[in-house]
């Protein structure tokens, strides 16, 4: 993704996330780029927020609010960082938040856990290679 | 009569119930409203995420042996769901066992032992949620249930 293909984390804390893959991208995917973390900030996140029940199911419960503001807080900050955007944002059944993005054989994961602390993972394949707490 | 037990894989497995083939066909619900699956972006592993605490002993699947997809795809009246379809032998190649786990009015219930509540944030867990999504020979649907609950 986002993230480490290019050493995107340079440190475990929110506040000093540096993305380090600002110059792999021209100035066209990075406005792209930005558009998309953008849409999914506004389209999906904080439509989570305003409508929660919609998640819900047998097995699955919906992000709290707080979890939600997480996420939005981490998307802002990759979208800053121009970071490239997810694949795809999806719940985990637990509450929690998942931002995937794939290239070839390698996923990179952000997942904000339902107590709203943060992980990254990189797989290559279904190995996962690489496993942060942020 | 005590039930057999034996260890396949490093699992116990009880072998008192009818066993499952490893080219029996098993399904696993997929809630449309998650967005795990879609016909661009494929499956998500995060369909195959333990509950934290509702797969205590293992994550849930029914069996296409005393299930139809539209059986397993009924959920929620007014919500749509999609079924993964999965071969007990995929999985087995790849470690996870599946033992039938009948419950009461539900003969088709099996488990996936190696995924449950209490390893969830494992590594393993999570390579076996991302080899799950590989292995799913399709997925089927959406298929609404309706606000009577009828599929």
């Amino acid at each position: 993704m986002i993230l480490a293909e290019a050493n995107v984390f340079a440190s475990p804390t929110l506040p000093s996330i540096v993305c380090t893959s600002v110059d792999a991208q021209s100035a066209v995917s990075r406005n792209d780029s930005r558009r998309r973390w953008q849409e999914l900030i506004d389209y999906q996140l904080i439509e989570w927020g305003r409508e929660p029940n919609q998640l819900e199911d047998e097995g699955v419960e919906s992000p709290s609010g707080r979890t939600i503001q997480r996420a939005i807080e981490w998307a802002q900050t990759l979208r800053d960082a121009d970071c490239p955007a997810p694949d795809r944002v999806v719940p985990d059944p637990n509450g929690g938040i998942v931002f995937e993005r794939r290239t070839k054989a390698v996923t990179e994961v952000l997942h904000v856990w339902e107590d709203g602390s943060a992980e990254y993972y990189r797989f290559q394949g279904t190995r996962l290679e690489e496993r942060r707490t942020l | 009569m005590p039930s057999a037990v034996s260890s396949r894989g490093g699992s116990r497995v009880d072998d008192s119930t009818d066993p499952i083939d490893d080219e029996e066909l098993l399904y696993r619900r997929v809630p449309a409203s998650t967005g795990w699956y879609s016909p661009e972006a494929g499956l998500s592993p995060q369909a195959f995420a333990p509950h934290k605490t509702q797969d205590a002993t293992g994550l849930s699947v029914y069996r296409g042996k005393y299930k139809s997809v539209e059986d397993v795809a009924r959920g929620r009246p007014g919500k749509s769901y999609y079924v993964a379809v999965l071969r007990a032998g995929d999985l087995r190649v790849n470690g996870i066992e599946v033992v039938a786990r009948p419950a009461p009015g539900d003969p088709g219930h099996a488990e996936l032992c190696e995924l449950h509540s209490g390893n969830r944030k494992t590594a393993e867990t999570l390579e076996r949620q991302r080899i799950l999504a590989t292995v799913c020979l399709r997925v089927e649907g959406p298929f609404e249930t309706s606000e009577s609950g009828q599929g």
